[in-house]
């Protein structure tokens, strides 16, 4: 699995970093991950594209010990929250003991822990 | 238009096999059709609307039918994932009150045992699926978008595994009386938590069993359901809702039960204090607890007190849950265990449920379902039915 071509316009460059993208709209002012055409909130369509921050907090996270072939176990998933708002799903490099919930994380990109897929964006603990 | 008393459930039928091997998915729609039109005492020619998820083989409804001989002037193929079942009831009902059928068949049929799903795998449904892009292809799979909310719920309120645990006891205690359950062996709390953990918080035990099989119900217009043979199912209440990542920022601490529940409950003008016995959807422990808080059978982050100490055996506990042994130890054919939710319901209504754990004078059931996944999106639905 690659990286889904729609997420190409929810990854670019800012200030010379790689960044996660997220859409705001302009109608109800929600900020909605990844960018879209569509208001999830409002049903809004006039959107403007905004990067969001390169860390967030762990809202709730879990330990996957039981896989598909190929996928290295046990690897830790997480619901992240954005100081933006997006609560974003991905892996984090860190492992299930040192894992706990609020601990502040930063987004990277590439294979994560995991091995699967072979590019994506993923989580790495940051000091807090 | 209110549903209520407007449809009766006149047959049910849950199929004993748990392995199938040698059958077709279509033939195990046809047999559980088979079963619950007999059950009711009618015949496949009596059928004049059919119902079946997005699921069923082929072209869904359109083969179907034509595979089983139904002549239907009304199909509803209604796909919520495992609650479709329940919302297949409350839609025959809506279209036995509009006058569109007399006799809705729906039915359920799947082989995961035999093709070897475990549902550990990131599985998408195709490059045009909204959420394949943002959680799938980065290791989400269906236990972990549970265990997300079991994780969470546990931080909030301080529910233990030991405390979930109990519901898979409550299971297996049911499911010794079930000579068809899959798991017949009573487990014990430590037997759970010391099970391998499949994703944390969730214990291989804490998950529902893979099973072949399937089911069916037929429902039918009052008038008919009085001339037929077997006892009377009437439904009283139904509601649907669905629940999403709510513009990106998901709240685990729910279900949509909240929103179905309390729409069932109103359309049928009664209380969770007055349900005898309830059928509450068990892929996993957490769905349990999270959906009795939802339905108000207790507090929201009290299900974890709510379910200890065997309060959901029958016979033992406040509240008769799953007597069948539920997903968790009898039986959740295709993945989907809203249709057998269904059928213990009817059972225990009609007093045929094993008499070891049979409700005393149980006259009225509540079943609920969910479908799709407790950590993102999912459709709910509730049924409240009445015995008579």
């Amino acid at each position: 699995m690659s990286r889904p071509p729609a997420l190409e316009r929810s990854i670019a460059s800012v200030d010379g970093r790689t960044a996660l993208f997220a859409s705001h709209c302009r109608g109800c002012g929600r900020v909605l991950f990844p960018v879209g055409s569509v208001c999830a909130q409002c049903g809004g369509a006039d959107l403007d594209r905004q990067a969001l921050s390169p860390t967030g907090s762990v809202f709730a996270w879990t330990a996957v010990h039981r896989a598909a072939p190929g996928w290295k176990v046990p690897y830790v998933v997480a619901l992240v929250d954005f100081p933006e708002g997006p609560r974003i799903f991905a892996q984090v490099d860190a492992a299930p003991e040192a894992m706990r919930s609020g601990m502040p994380v930063r987004v990277a990109f590439g294979r994560p822990p995991a091995g699967q897929p072979d590019d994506a964006y993923y989580f790495t603990v940051e000091p807090s | 238009m209110s549903l209520k008393r407007r449809a009766c459930i006149a047959g049910a039928f849950e199929h004993p096999t748990r392995l199938a091997r040698d059958k077709s998915v279509a033939q195990l729609h046809a047999e559980c059709a088979r079963g619950a039109l007999d059950d009711a005492g009618l015949s496949m020619a009596d059928v004049d609307g059919y119902f079946c998820a997005g699921d069923a083989p082929g072209m869904g409804p359109l083969s179907m039918v034509d595979y089983m001989g139904i002549k239907p002037r009304h199909v509803d193929s209604t796909d919520t994932g495992g609650s479709s079942y329940l919302v297949h009831v409350a839609h025959a009902a809506q279209a036995i009150a509009a006058g569109k059928c007399d006799v809705a068949l729906i039915t359920l049929a799947g082989r995961p045992r035999s093709a070897g799903s475990s549902g550990t795998a990131p599985t998408g449904w195709g490059a045009d699926t909204p959420d394949h892009a943002f959680e799938l292809p980065f290791g989400a799979n269906t236990v972990n978008m549970y265990a997300l909310a079991a994780a969470r719920h546990m931080h909030e309120f301080g529910t233990t595994a030991e405390q979930l645990a109990w519901i898979k006891v409550a299971a297996s205690e049911h499911a010794k009386h079930n000579p068809n359950a899959m798991l017949r062996d009573p487990v014990t709390v430590r037997d759970v938590v010391e099970s391998p953990l499949i994703a944390d918080p969730l214990h291989r035990l804490d998950c529902c069993v893979v099973s072949d099989g399937g089911g069916a119900i037929v429902v039918v217009r009052p008038e008919l359901a009085r001339n037929l043979k077997r006892p009377v199912v009437t439904l009283l209440g139904a509601g649907e809702a669905c629940k999403g990542l709510d513009g990106g920022r998901v709240d685990l601490s729910y279900s949509a039960a909240r929103f179905s529940g309390r729409a069932a409950f109103e359309e049928a003008g009664v209380l969770p204090s007055d349900v005898r016995y309830a059928s509450i959807y068990d892929s996993f422990t957490i769905t349990v607890l999270v959906q009795l808080e939802d339905l108000g059978f207790c507090a929201k982050g009290e299900g974890g007190r709510f379910v200890s100490d065997g309060a959901l055996i029958s016979g033992v506990g406040r509240l008769a849950v799953n007597t069948d042994g539920g997903g968790l130890c009898n039986n959740h054919p295709a993945n989907r265990g809203g249709m057998t939710k269904i059928i213990e319901a009817v059972r225990q209504l009609r007093g045929e449920a094993h008499p070891a754990v049979q409700v005393r004078d149980c006259a009225l059931a509540l079943v609920q379902g969910t479908g799709g996944r407790l950590g993102s999106r999912h459709g709910s639905a509730t049924l409240i039915l009445e015995r008579g």
